[in-house]
């Protein structure tokens, strides 16, 4: 027996070493190289602007330079997962969709309603708008798909591509996750904010970190009710929030005008402090993990911000207005910024991954691609319970002692039985309040009830017909005296 | 100056050459790029468990044929395409498996029940109740041997012409050319019911005998070189082609036996699963697994190391089942029953018949692989074993497994109130065998 286990185990840790090793030859296939800015000496890449940037980069980048003057911001934004489709929404109700390469606009349509953000779903098809009063998904033609009344007045939204899941807070306290595939609510979480001013996903484990008013983060999975972290941040609100795509810093800008990196794997003291002169707006890391961050007008872009407290940043840009929401471009060195006045896009050379996975997101995806695509991530939609704090867990022993297993067990049981009973007790009440109510209605006292309703209504009618005739009387005895023509004309034909 | 790089992606770059060209894929195996990879493999694996369900459709055919229940089977070791099956009533018919046609039918081969089928080369011979055996061409013509006594069953030999063939009284082997058996084994009064040459020894014999014995002979001597017999009697005997020191007996007692034959005290394994007397067996060329029939209508098939059978075949017109055998190329099942069919079943019930583009052979072997990696979770472990069952049989399962944990109960609750040094350990494999004899 041990033999045979040994051989198994031996087999075994060979296709991992060959799997290793065979990943290890696929760099072959990374022919890209990422974008880079280098000074030569004395000059500083901070002192570079989008003019002289626009001069010496290649045709395409300059191309994509760009500021859009729009009159109903200011604008959230969001990026499709493959960074071709941008989409906007102006806080006064302007909705734009447009592939941002080839400068083409989808679609474009006014709510005449607030606008508090828009979020992609699971590609350009669909998208969620969190409206003044409930949530609305609209399809790339601008038609209302679904009206979701039930997420009152969102104020942020977040979607998790690989579970399918639109997440929406609001300031009643309510953090929501819809399951976008079925259409079912698949979690809904109360808790106590003042004001949700931020929420961002940790793209590494799909768990939601919401910064609030008090200066508090806390991390919500959809399977436990309670924040599975708790971080005080700043000494008053949190304003922005944003992870790296690595899932270790957490970077948060608070009213406090300070900027603060905390490494998500041992919270407690930040890692750095950055201090801005202006409470930071909107914070964004790139996927190369450059960390963007705004505040009033200006945008600063750090470098390697999380190893040691940098002295100056390596780039910055002076937008026209105020800033309301920034981006990074996924697979491109763009940053695209929604402003007060509308939206620029700047060039960051280095911001992007230059090699990217066509079976993740495919940049250049025609038609059949994308729906293939879809199908093959519905098949593999991960249940909810998979966003946990360290996703490595799935996958490895559970070494829990017997009894602690039986104990869940029959904890887990005991659960279950005691909402079934509920549920049981439930549908008793109300079949009971059904029979009360009918053996109450009678049918003899219901035909009374509807009878007397009859009489009121036709009283009604009456009473209304009565006062038409005496209007009608009154004009005909009064319409010599005001020289009405239309009623000589009646008189005429008569 | 400042030196700048930056992305530039240019969509023609990406575009095809001709239409018939495939699109460009990239691959980056940096781990941020596929979060979640462990669940979604999970995922995925689960979903290939599923889609084994899904394709599962192992009935291919039936052939209508006989006009009695189907009693023998055998399949040429020559032709892939060719087998033979005998019926109650005397039919003997050659079918082509690959057109699903009988290719010659003799509807009075014997007269009464055909017991026995054997085909070796370019010949197969048949053995019945009428004490006749004979030796068919496959064009029809047929030389006869006249045997003492009413036969039960056929074999030919792997190796020269010769061929033995058992009955009421024994053992007789025989030589093409000559009309009187060479030589005769007899041993008591008991009927012997099944008889099989060794693939490899040719001189030995395996056959089985209503005593509850079973009985290895050396033709080369003048007597049997080992019995033993078992609790209940074995209604057939399977050598493993591939080891060819071990062989398989479909038992009365619902189980079958698989037994080396160097150390006959105790079977290497006991297959359960059916849950009603055992009466046929029939290995796979790979020597890996084994399908048997059985009466109560349905069709099992085990890997040779298992205990408990990895597939059930069952439909309703099915009953119960007389003969199966494996097909030469080891993908298909024949069986014959009592309904009068011979059905042709796939061994791999979610296998696919067309020829496979290497993309989608490469993703059946990924999910193979998946299924491997995952098959101890219990989830997965949940979908790769249920199998759909009548209700009688389902029904049958329940009782006996109910008796069984009855009977644990109660030996545990003997141990308890025994001295420690008074309790035995009983393997199950020793209880098996209750006489060896050489």
């Amino acid at each position: 027996m041990e033999t045979k286990l040994n051989a198994k185990l031996a087999t075994a840790h060979k296709y991992y070493r060959d799997g290793r090793s065979a990943n290890y030859e696929t760099q072959i296939l990374l022919t890209q190289q990422n974008g880079y800015l280098e000074p030569d000496e004395g000059e500083k890449t901070y002192k570079v602007n989008q003019k002289q940037l626009k001069e010496i980069v290649p045709e395409y980048s300059s191309r994509h330079i760009f500021d859009l003057n729009l009159s109903f911001g200011p604008y959230a934004l969001d990026y499709t997962m493959n960074g071709t489709s941008l989409l906007l929404g102006g806080r006064k109700g302007h909705i734009a969709l447009m592939n941002w390469r080839e400068a083409k606009l989808m679609t474009e349509f006014h709510l005449k309603e607030l606008v508090r953000d828009v979020k992609f779903l699971q590609n350009e098809l669909l998208f969620a708008v969190a409206q003044r009063k409930g949530l609305y998904i609209y399809d790339s033609q601008g038609i209302e798909v679904h009206a979701l009344k039930t997420h009152i007045e969102p104020q942020k939204l977040e979607y998790l591509p690989y579970h399918f899941l639109l997440v929406s807070a609001n300031n009643h306290g309510f953090l929501k996750y819809l399951d976008i595939s079925v259409g079912k609510p698949a979690a809904e979480h109360r808790f106590h904010f003042e004001n949700v001013n931020d929420m961002k996903r940790n793209p590494w484990n799909g768990v939601i970190c919401v910064g609030d008013a008090r200066g508090i983060v806390t991390m919500w999975t959809p399977n436990i009710n309670k924040p599975v972290v708790r971080l005080i941040a700043h000494n008053g609100p949190c304003k922005s929030l944003a992870i790296d795509s690595r899932g270790l810093y957490l970077a948060t800008g608070g009213a406090d005008c300070k900027v603060k990196i905390f490494d998500i794997r041992s919270l407690g003291n930040p890692l750095q402090e950055y201090w801005t002169e202006v409470p930071c707006n909107s914070l964004s890391i790139s996927q190369t993990g450059l960390l963007s961050m705004s505040s009033l007008s200006e945008v600063k872009i750090w470098k390697d911000w999380q190893l040691e407290k940098q002295k100056s940043p390596y780039m910055s840009h002076i937008c026209t207005s105020s800033i309301a929401d920034t981006q990074f471009v996924p697979y491109e060195d763009f940053l695209g910024i929604g402003t007060a006045n509308g939206f620029s896009n700047i060039c960051i050379p280095g911001s992007g991954l230059a090699n990217y996975d066509s079976n993740e997101a495919n940049i250049f995806q025609t038609k059949r691609q994308r729906q293939e695509q879809e199908v093959h991530n519905l098949l593999e939609k991960l249940p909810p319970d998979t966003i946990v704090l360290n996703p490595h867990e799935i996958g490895t022993v559970d070494k829990a002692s017997e009894e602690v297993i039986k104990a869940e067990e029959k904890a887990e049981k005991e659960e279950k039985e005691r909402l079934e009973n509920e549920k049981k007790k439930k549908k008793k009440k109300e079949k009971e309040k059904k029979k009360v109510k009918e053996s109450v209605h009678t049918k003899k006292v219901r035909e009374k009830i509807q009878d007397s309703l009859m009489e009121k209504k036709k009283d009604k009618l009456e009473q209304k017909e009565k006062m038409a005739k005496d209007i009608q009387f009154l004009m005909d005895a009064t319409a010599d005296l005001f020289d009405v023509p239309k009623k000589k004309k009646k008189i005429n034909e008569e | 100056m400042v030196k700048v790089k930056t992305i530039v992606r240019i969509q023609e770059e990406e575009s095809r050459e001709t239409q018939n060209d495939i699109f460009k894929r990239h691959k980056n195996t940096d781990s941020t790029l596929h979060p979640f990879q462990q669940a979604r493999e999970y995922v995925r694996a689960l979903n290939a468990a599923k889609l084994e369900k899904i394709f599962a459709k192992p009935f291919i055919a039936a052939l209508k044929d006989h006009t009695d229940s189907v009693l023998s089977l055998a399949r040429s070791d020559k032709y892939l395409s060719l087998a033979v099956s005998g019926s109650a009533n005397g039919e003997i018919k050659l079918w082509d498996l690959t057109k699903m046609t009988c290719k010659l039918s003799m509807n009075e081969a014997h007269a009464g029940f055909v017991n026995g089928l054997s085909m070796r080369g370019d010949y197969f011979a048949s053995a019945g109740r009428d004490s006749v055996i004979k030796l068919w061409s496959f064009d029809g013509n047929s030389e006869i041997y006249n045997s003492s006594m009413p036969l039960n069953a056929v074999d030919i030999s792997w190796e020269g012409d010769l061929f033995a063939s058992c009955g009421h009284d024994g053992v007789q082997v025989w030589d093409f050319k000559r009309s009187e058996p060479l030589s005769e084994y007899q041993w008591g009064s008991d009927s012997t019911t099944k008889i099989k040459y060794n693939p490899t020894e040719f001189h030995l014999l395996g056959t089985t005998v209503t005593d509850r014995s079973i009985i290895l002979i050396d033709t080369r001597a003048n007597s049997c070189l080992q019995k033993f017999t078992l609790k209940m009697k074995s209604n057939d005997f399977a050598w493993n082609p591939r080891e060819p020191m071990n062989f398989t007996v479909a038992n009365e007692d619902t189980n079958l036996y698989t037994f080396d034959m160097r150390n006959l005290s105790e079977p290497i394994k006991i297959h359960k699963d059916h849950i009603n007397a055992v009466t046929s067996v029939s290995y796979s060329p790979t020597g890996r697994e084994f399908a048997s029939g059985s009466f109560d209508k349905t069709v099992r098939i085990f890997d040779v190391r298992d205990g408990r059978s990895k597939e059930v075949y069952h439909t309703r017109r099915m009953q119960w089942i007389h003969a199966v055998e494996f097909t030469g190329d080891g993908k298909f099942v024949l069986t014959g029953s009592d309904d009068t069919n011979v059905r042709v079943w796939k061994a791999k019930a979610d296998e696919q018949l067309k020829t496979l583009m290497p993309r989608e052979q490469e993703a059946i072997n990924y999910r193979e692989r998946l299924k491997k990696k995952y098959q101890y979770v219990p989830e997965m472990r949940r979908i790769l074993k249920h199998r759909h069952l009548p209700r009688y049989l389902f029904k049958t399962r329940k009782i006996k497994q109910i008796q069984k944990e009855s009977e644990f109960r109660k030996e545990r609750n003997r141990r308890a109130h025994t001295k420690p040094e008074n309790i035995k350990n009983i393997k199950e494999k020793s209880t098996v065998v209750i006489n060896e004899e050489e």
